[in-house]
């Protein structure tokens, strides 16, 4: 067998780790992480409240429970990847100031 | 159908997991459009006017494309996405572990297992799966040495429920990731008898091969993997799903198999995560395996270069730097047919062609000993 194919295991490197930086100056890859990480939680909190939204509608109250429990239909999910993909596309043209 | 019922994500989990996937769709789609149309209109003209000459290579263009505006948002995006994907898959991860460890060792103590699990501890992991976090997967394929602990697999299949799709793959984490075996094992070797053995290597946890097994219900299915991680988890969910498979943590290249033992071959999606020197031995292997007139089926990614354009190349070649793939381009410019020939097998029967698919692109490669 070839010395490559039997080094032994190690993991030298986590995920976590090692921070790259893709723009000469590392503060424009911190405020794209920043921008993506905010992204994320405000579609993650908009579902959710559409979600309490509902059960509202529905049955005038709602438990953290009823939060998890709930299963969008077809076509509540259909309109929620609908706002996903404007959002995601109003988001990228912010990242393109060419645009 | 449900493969497995270990990884089920919670509402808020799903949630940011289909959130972050939007965000791959993105690095993957638009953004990588905007790098090729950057790569067009500026770099192309500027390169070829500095070489005076339209530029062959790769190493010609990625200098100048890498510094590009386009492709430096590309990379962010690609790699933040990356690392937002498996800080979801480990909320989801750490939420299930307990249940999977209790679920593990309950297993191990039945006495109606129709499969098995062997693991191997003194196994010498080959690289990069010995030495590297493929996709950066925190903690890699293997995993600790704890008989109950699952959770790489744990994380490979939240993966798979977000990075494939990412690629434009539906239902990579159920039977679907099997489809392209399937269907190629049809059109390949439309009068192959009903196997009675079959070999699959480098099977991950596993999922394609429930698939597979279940459509050669009458086979005798060994799956082969050096990851005990993804090993133990793939044995835990094909048991749970009733579907008998011989889970076994050997390396495709010396599987310790009598020669002449298997009627059929078969890999997914595994040579791009070996190694130069592993590669050509795990096909030799195949060949000795093989009984005369079995078949030997391989589908991996479609990234040879002599198919890409330059600027995809150059996004290709980011993911060995970037992304814990070491032999994605050592994996790109092999061809595959000729390994295969050099392998021992005979070159009327061999193949290596790429098939577009509305589900992606694949390569795909195989033979049949004579
Ligand atoms: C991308 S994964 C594919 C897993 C599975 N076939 C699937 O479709 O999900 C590649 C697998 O090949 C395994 N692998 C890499 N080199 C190997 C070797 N030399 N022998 C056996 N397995 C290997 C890795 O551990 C990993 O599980």
């Amino acid at each position: 067998m070839s010395v490559e194919s039997v080094q032994p295991v190690i993991l030298p490197r986590t995920t976590k780790g090692k921070r790259p930086s893709f723009f000469d100056d590392p503060a424009i890859d911190q405020v794209m992480t920043f921008i993506l990480e905010l992204t994320t939680e405000v579609a993650v909190m908009r579902e959710r409240l559409d979600t309490v939204e509902r059960l509202l509608d529905q049955h005038g109250s709602v438990t953290r429970a009823a939060l998890e429990a709930y299963s969008p239909g077809p076509e509540v999910e259909a309109e929620r990847t609908a706002w996903r993909e404007g959002y995601l596309k109003r988001i990228y043209r912010m990242h393109s100031p060419e645009k | 159908m449900t493969t497995q019922t270990v990884y089920l994500p919670s509402r808020e989990e799903k949630s940011r997991q289909d959130f972050v996937l939007g965000l791959k769709l993105l690095a993957n789609g638009a953004a990588q459009q905007r790098v090729r149309e950057e790569y067009r209109r500026a770099v192309l003209p500027e390169v070829s006017r500095r070489l005076g000459s339209a530029p062959a290579t790769r190493e010609q263009v990625q200098g100048e494309l890498a510094r590009s505006a386009a492709f430096r948002q590309w990379a962010v995006l690609t790699h933040k996405s990356q690392s937002m994907m498996w800080d979801a898959i480990e909320a989801t991860t750490h939420r299930v572990a307990p249940e999977s460890a209790r679920r593990m060792a309950r297993l191990r103590g039945a006495a109606t297992r129709r499969g098995s699990l062997e693991l191997d501890p003194s196994l010498q992991v080959p690289a990069p799966i010995g030495n590297t976090e493929i996709h950066r997967q925190p903690g890699g394929y293997v995993g600790s040495p704890d008989p109950d602990d699952v959770t790489s697999g744990l994380r490979y299949i939240g993966a798979s429920m977000i990075y494939s799709v990412g690629k434009g793959q539906k239902e990579a984490a159920g039977d679907g990731r099997a489809h392209v075996v399937a269907s190629q094992l049809q059109a390949r070797f439309p009068d192959l008898p009903a196997p009675r053995r079959i070999l699959d290597l480098g099977c991950g946890i596993g999922v394609h091969s429930q698939a597979i097994a279940q459509a050669f219900p009458d086979a005798e299915y060994h799956a082969v993997d050096v990851a005990a991680g993804l090993l133990k988890f793939g044995h835990l969910i094909a048991e749970e799903r009733g579907v008998p498979i011989h889970f076994h943590q050997r390396d495709a290249a010396a599987t310790g198999f009598e020669a002449g033992s298997f009627d059929l071959v078969i890999s997914n999606i595994l040579f791009h995560e070996t190694n130069a020197a592993n590669l050509p031995q795990i096909l030799r292997e195949c060949r000795r395996v093989l009984r005369p007139g079995g078949a030997m089926l391989h589908v991996d990614v479609a990234t040879q270069v002599t198919r890409l354009p330059l600027a995809d190349q150059v996004m290709n070649h980011w993911q060995v730097d970037w992304n814990g793939e070491p032999f994605w381009t050592g994996f790109s410019e092999q061809d595959m047919r000729a390994q295969i020939v050099a392998a021992g097998f005979d070159p009327a029967l061999s193949f290596a062609d790429h098939l577009a698919k509305a589900t992606g692109a694949w390569y795909v490669f195989g033979s049949r000993a004579n």
